[in-house]
C-alpha cells in the first residue's frame, strides 16, 4: 500500500479519496464496525461540509444532492416563534423590525467572509521563526483589502462576547439565540464569552449547502468514491501502534497483532490519541507530547434519539412541524447552561438542537459537562434524559405522549464509542489558541508531524469544524507534498 | 494685554480633569513652555487618584491604592521624587484560606517556593521557571505600552516600521514563547495558567489579576494577558513590584500637579466644566458650570471617553460613525470599593499577628470556583454575595495613614456590576447591603472584624460615577478587552490622542495604553500635541 488512512471517520474518507485519486493504493483502518465517524447521524448539520471537497472528489455523480440548509424554527413560551431562514428575502416577514439589520448583517458577512472561507480551505500560515514571511505577508495583503472599515469591524468585534455583538445588530432575543447557538459548537464558551464572536465568524463562513438525506447519506457517497478509486476500506480493524523507523513512518500495527506497510501514514483520529497512544514516546522530539496534552478537549455534548409516533410541534405554532428547531430563546439561556458545564452541573433547562424526519428525532444538548461533578453513571445518563424532555416539554408539551427515548448519549458514552479524548467530537474545542496555526499546534496544524511519512488529518488539526472535510483534503495535500 | 483665557489671549492648552492622567498631559505641555490651565471639578486632584480624610484622623485611598505601572520615565522626566514621591514596596500577596494557612507569595522568591511547595512540590519547582517566561514575554509587550499604538490597517510607512519592529521582535522570542504570547493574549487566565500549575489555591490569586476592572470572569478568554502586568511593574526599576505610596495614591498625584505647577502651570479646582466650546468643528476652548468661558488654542481631556465626547462635546459635532463607535465602548464598571478605618488591627485566624504577611496585599480568592461564581451572580446584574477582595492595609505601610494604635483598611471589591438588574439608579439602596456582604466575608478571615470597624465608606460604581465623573464607575475608563487596547482604545483609527474635533485631545485611561496609575496616556498625548505643533 502506498498510505495508511487511520480512521474512517469522515475526514479519514475524504483523505483516502483525495489519496486515490492522485492514482495512489490507499487502505482505511476503522475501529468501529461503520464508516463515518461523528457522520453517523451523531453529528446531524452537514451545512459545513466543503464544497471544495464536494468538487475535488467529484461527489455528486457518487449521488450527494445538495440543498440550501433548512430554516431553523426557535420556538418561543409567548408569541409564535421564530422561523429563520439564511436567506434574508425568506427571513424578512418573520423578523419585522430586526429585517432590515438582518439583511445589512448578511452583506456584512458576503464582504468579509470570503477571506475567511479562502483561509479555511487552505494550509494554516506557518508563523515560526524560521519560516518564510512571504506567504504570511501575502495572507495580511489579502486580509488588507477587506479596507480598513471592515477590517476594524473585525478586530473590533472578533474578541468581543457574541451576545453583546448581535444586541448592535439586533432587538429579538430569539434571532440572536437562533444565530449565537451555533457560535458555540464544539466550544467551551456561552454567549457572554469573550470571542464567542469569532467563533460566529467562523461558523458562517463554513456554511453553505446541506446535503440531502443528511449525514448518513454524505457519508455514503464518500464510501463509493473511496471504491471507485479502489480504497481498500477495512471497519472493525483496530490500529495499536504505527511503526517508526530511522524516523520514518513506514506502517502500522493492528490490534490483531498484523502489521501493514505503507511509505505513508495519515491519522485522521485525534491528535492527542496519535501522537500520545499510537507513537512510541521516544519517537518524539522532546516536548511535543507536553505541548499535545495541554490541548483543551472538555467535551459537552450528549444526544438522545427520540422514536416519534407524530411530528413534535411546538405550542406556539400548532400545525407546523419543522425540520430543524433550537430550543432555548434568549441569548442568556445559552450563557446559564455554560455555567453547569463551567462548575461541572448536570444542565437543567437546557438548551437544544432538534433534527426530526421519518418519525425519528435527533436532539443534541451542548452543555452536558464530560467532567460532571461524581462522573457519569446510569443513574446521571436518566437524569439527563429527563432534564432534556423537561426542557422540550416546556415548548412541545405533548413531546412525552408521541416520543420514546430509544437512546441516550452522554459525553462519556461518545469518548467510548467514538474514541474522543474528553468526549470533544472536534478532537480539541474551538478558541482562538487553538485555531488557525495554533491548531493543535505550530507544527501539527500544518498536518505534518516531526515523524516522516506522518500525517495528521482530524477535526482536532487546522480547520477543525464538525463534518466539514476540510481537515482530511488538507492533510491528503500535505502528504502528496511529501 | 488681555486676561489668559480670553478670546484675545487664550491659554496654550486646557487640561479637563486633574486626575493623575490630567496633571501628566499638563506637566509635559508646561515643561515644553505652553501656557496650561487644569480645570478639576472637584475640591482637590487625583481624580481617582486621591487620598481623603473621610472619618476624621483617617486617611483612605478613596479608590486606586497601589502603584505598579507608573511609568520610570515620567517619575524621571517630571522629577517626581524632588516633589515628594516615596514608594513602599509591597513584600507580599497573601491568600488567606477559610480552612488553613493559605498562601503567601512574598517578594523574596525562595521564600515564595517554600509557600508553594506545602501546596504541591510540582508547582513551587515550576513558579521560577513560569516567572522567566512570562518576564520574557513582558520585555516584549513592553514597548507597546510606551509607544503610540501601530495600525495595522495604515499604509503610513511609520506604522509599518513599527509593525515591523513588533513582528521581528515577536519572531526573535522563538516558536515556544510566539506560541505562548498567542495563548497569552486569547486564553482565560486560569486555562493559562493550569497550564503551568496544578494547585487550585495557587492560580485562583493569580488568575485574579485579569478580571480586575473588567466585567469577565478568570475563566473568560482574554484575560490571560493581564498576568503580564505584574512582570511589567517597576517601582524604582525593580521589576515585578506593587508599592504603595507615602501619603496614599493621592500623594502620586500632589507630586504631578507640583511638578507642573513647578513648570507654570495653573491649576483650577472647583471649576466643572459643562461643555466644550467648538467653534467651526474645532474646540476653543471650555465652558464652565456657572456660563464662563475660557478660551484656549487646544483642549486635553482627561475625562474618559463617553463623558468627553458624547457629555462635553455632543454628538451632534461628531462624524457619525465615531459617535456609534463611542456608544459602543464598552465602560462597564464592574468594581466597588470598601475604605474602612479600624479600631484596633482585625488579626487574621490562620496567620494571626500583625506580621510581614498583612504589609502586602491580602487577596479574598481561595479558589477559581470562588471567583467565577462571584462572576455568575454579577452577569445577571446582582454584585457577588461572596465577593473577589483585595485588601491593602495603608496604616501598615504608612503609620501618618492613622492615629497610633489605629488603622484603615482598603478594600477593593469585585463584582459590582454598573448594571444592577433593578437599574444602576438603584445603587443607593444597594449600595449598604453590598458593604454588608463585604464585611461579611472578610469577617470569615478576621474573626474581630466587625467589632473592630470605627467607619465604614462603601463606594459602588454608581458612586465612582457620581464622585468621580467616570462613565459607568469603570476604574479605566473602559474595559480592558482585546477589543479596546492598543490602536483600538477607545476607537479604531482614532488611537493617537487627536480626536475628530480639532484642537480636542484625548489623554485619559481611555486613550491607549489604558488604566491604572501609569501615567503613560496623559503623557503621549501631550507628547503627540507638541510633535504636531498643535499647542
Amino acid at each position: 500500500m502506498d498510505a495508511i488512512v487511520i480512521g474512517g471517520g469522515h475526514n479519514g474518507l475524504v483523505a483516502a479519496a483525495t489519496l486515490a485519486r492522485q492514482g495512489h493504493r490507499v487502505g482505511v483502518f476503522e475501529q468501529r464496525g461503520q464508516f463515518g465517524g461523528v457522520a453517523d447521524g451523531l453529528l446531524h448539520d452537514t451545512q459545513s461540509f466543503s464544497p471544495e471537497v464536494v468538487s475535488d472528489l467529484n461527489l455528486c455523480p457518487h449521488g450527494l444532492k445538495l440543498q440550501d440548509p433548512a430554516p431553523v424554527f426557535v420556538p418561543s413560551r409567548e408569541g409564535h416563534g421564530l422561523l429563520l431562514h439564511r436567506d434574508p428575502d425568506l427571513a424578512a416577514e418573520e423578523l419585522g423590525p430586526d429585517a432590515e439589520p438582518y439583511r445589512n448583517w448578511r452583506a456584512f458577512l458576503d464582504r468579509v467572509l470570503p477571506f475567511a472561507r479562502a483561509q479555511l480551505d487552505r494550509t494554516a500560515p506557518d508563523v515560526r521563526g524560521n519560516a518564510s514571511l512571504w506567504p504570511l505577508m501575502k495572507t495580511g495583503m489579502a486580509f488588507r483589502r477587506l479596507g480598513k472599515k471592515d477590517i476594524h469591524e473585525l478586530l473590533r468585534v472578533g474578541p468581543a462576547c457574541v451576545d453583546d455583538y448581535l444586541s448592535e445588530w439586533f432587538t429579538s432575543p430569539l434571532l440572536k439565540t437562533a444565530l449565537a447557538a451555533p457560535a458555540l459548537h464544539g466550544t467551551f464558551m456561552g454567549s457572554r464569552s469573550p470571542t464567542s464572536t469569532a467563533t460566529l465568524l467562523l461558523h458562517e463562513a463554513q456554511v453553505s449547502k446541506e446535503v440531502v438525506g443528511g449525514a448518513l447519506a454524505l457519508v455514503g457517497s464518500l464510501v463509493k468514491a473511496c471504491r471507485a478509486g479502489g480504497v481498500e476500506l477495512q471497519a472493525g480493524a483496530e490500529v495499536r501502534r504505527i511503526r517508526v523507523e530511522g524516523g520514518r513512518a513506514v506502517g502500522v500495527e493492528l490490534a490483531d497483532g498484523s502489521s501493514v506497510d505503507a511509505g505513508t501514514v495519515l491519522s485522521c483520529i485525534g491528535p492527542r490519541r496519535t501522537l500520545l497512544d499510537l507513537v512510541a514516546p521516544e519517537q518524539l522530539p522532546v516536548g511535543t507530547a507536553g505541548h499535545i496534552r495541554k490541548v483543551r478537549v472538555r467535551g459537552t455534548l450528549a444526544r438522545l434519539t427520540l422514536k416519534l409516533s407524530g411530528p413534535i410541534e411546538y405550542a406556539c405554532r400548532p400545525g407546523f412541524a419543522p425540520e430543524r428547531s433550537l430550543v432555548g430563546e434568549h441569548p442568556l439561556d445559552l450563557e446559564r447552561a455554560f455555567d453547569h458545564v463551567k462548575h461541572r452541573r448536570m444542565p437543567t433547562d437546557p438548551p437544544l438542537d432538534i433534527r426530526q424526519s421519518g418519525g425519528e428525532a435527533s436532539v443534541l444538548v451542548r452543555c452536558a459537562p464530560f467532567q460532571l461533578e461524581g462522573g457519569w453513571t446510569d443513574a446521571r445518563r436518566s437524569e439527563l434524559t429527563e432534564s432534556v424532555l423537561a426542557s422540550l416539554e416546556r415548548y412541545a408539551p405533548e413531546v412525552r405522549s408521541i416520543a420514546t427515548v430509544t437512546e441516550t448519549l452522554t459525553p462519556a458514552d461518545l469518548a467510548q464509542r467514538y474514541g474522543l479524548e474528553g468526549g470533544h467530537e472536534m478532537h480539541g474545542e474551538l478558541a482562538l489558541d487553538q485555531l488557525g496555526p495554533m491548531r493543535p499546534g505550530l507544527e501539527l496544524s500544518r498536518h505534518l508531524t516531526s515523524i516522516e511519512g506522518l500525517f495528521c488529518g482530524s477535526a482536532g488539526i487546522h480547520p477543525g469544524g464538525g463534518i466539514s472535510g476540510r481537515p482530511g483534503r488538507l492533510a491528503a495535500r500535505a502528504a502528496q507534498q511529501g | 494685554m488681555a486676561t489668559l483665557g480670553s478670546e484675545q489671549n487664550p491659554w496654550d492648552a486646557i487640561v479637563i480633569g486633574g486626575g493623575h492622567n490630567g496633571l501628566t498631559s499638563a506637566a509635559y505641555l508646561a515643561r515644553a513652555g505652553r501656557k496650561v490651565l487644569v480645570l478639576e471639578r472637584r475640591h482637590l486632584v487625583g481624580g481617582a487618584s486621591v487620598t481623603e480624610e473621610i472619618y476624621p484622623g483617617f486617611k483612605y485611598t478613596v479608590c486606586s491604592y497601589v502603584v505598579s505601572l507608573l511609568r520610570p520615565w515620567i517619575i524621571r522626566d517630571l522629577e517626581l521624587s524632588k516633589h515628594g514621591l516615596r514608594m513602599v514596596p509591597l513584600e507580599c500577596s497573601y491568600t488567606p484560606q477559610l480552612d488553613g494557612p493559605g498562601l503567601c507569595r512574598w517578594a523574596d522568591p525562595d521564600l515564595t517556593r517554600q509557600e508553594i511547595r506545602r501546596l504541591s512540590p510540582r508547582d513551587a519547582d515550576t513558579y521560577p521557571e513560569f516567572g522567566k517566561l512570562m518576564g520574557k514575554l513582558a520585555r516584549f509587550a513592553k514597548p507597546f505600552i510606551d509607544e503610540i499604538a501601530p495600525d495595522p490597517t495604515s499604509f503610513k510607512p511609520s506604522d509599518f516600521l513599527q509593525l515591523k519592529r513588533a513582528a521581528d521582535r515577536f519572531r526573535s522570542l522563538g516558536d515556544d514563547l510566539t506560541a505562548l504570547q498567542f495563548k497569552l493574549t486569547t486564553m482565560g487566565g486560569v486555562d493559562f495558567l493550569r497550564e503551568f500549575f496544578e494547585s487550585d489555591q495557587l492560580i485562583a490569586p493569580m488568575s485574579c489579576s485579569g478580571i480586575i476592572g473588567t466585567m469577565l470572569g478568570v475563566n473568560s478568554p482574554g484575560t490571560a494577558y493581564v498576568l503580564l502586568h505584574h512582570y511589567m511593574g517597576e517601582i524604582d526599576g525593580s521589576s515585578r513590584a506593587w508599592a504603595f505610596p507615602v501619603g496614599g495614591t493621592g500623594a502620586v498625584s500632589e507630586a504631578i500637579a507640583s511638578s507642573a505647577r513647578s513648570f507654570g502651570a495653573e491649576i483650577r479646582t472647583e471649576a466643572a466644566v459643562s461643555q466644550m466650546r467648538i467653534k467651526n468643528g474645532r474646540a476653543t476652548g471650555v465652558v464652565l458650570e456657572g456660563g464662563e468661558e475660557i478660551a484656549a488654542r487646544s483642549v486635553v481631556s482627561g475625562c474618559d471617553p463617553r463623558l468627553t465626547f458624547l457629555g462635553l462635546v455632543g454628538r451632534e459635532h461628531l462624524p457619525g460613525d465615531f459617535a456609534t463607535s463611542i456608544e459602543r465602548y464598552k465602560n462597564r464598571g464592574s468594581s466597588g470599593k470598601v475604605n474602612i478605618a479600624l479600631d484596633r488591627f482585625p488579626e487574621f485566624a490562620h496567620r494571626p499577628g500583625i506580621g510581614p504577611h498583612v504589609t502586602g496585599d491580602v487577596a479574598i480568592a481561595p479558589s477559581t470556583d470562588y471567583l467565577e461564581t462571584a462572576f455568575d451572580e454579577a452577569k445577571y446584574g446582582t454584585f457577588s454575595r461572596r465577593p473577589f477582595i483585595n485588601v491593602v492595609f495603608p496604616s501598615l505601610l504608612d503609620r501618618g495613614m492613622a492615629p497610633p494604635g489605629k488603622h484603615v483598611m482598603s478594600c477593593f471589591v469585585q463584582y459590582a456590576p454598573y448594571d444592577l438588574a433593578s437599574g444602576a439608579e438603584t445603587w443607593p439602596e444597594h449600595r449598604e447591603a453590598f458593604g454588608d456582604a463585604v464585611v461579611d466575608t472578610l469577617a470569615e478571615y478576621m474573626p474581630t472584624l466587625k467589632e473592630d470597624i470605627l467607619h465604614r465608606q462603601v463606594l459602588s460604581p454608581w458612586d465612582i460615577q457620581e464622585q468621580m465623573g467616570i462613565t459607568e464607575g469603570n476604574i479605566f475608563h473602559g474595559e480592558l478587552g482585546l477589543e479596546q487596547l492598543l490602536f483600538q482604545r477607545p476607537v479604531a483609527g482614532w488611537a493617537r490622542f487627536k480626536t475628530p474635533i480639532d484642537g480636542l485631545w484625548l489623554g485619559s485611561s481611555g486613550a491607549h495604553p489604558g488604566g491604572g496609575i501609569m501615567g503613560a496616556p496623559g503623557a503621549l498625548a501631550a507628547k503627540e500635541m507638541l510633535k504636531a505643533g498643535a499647542v
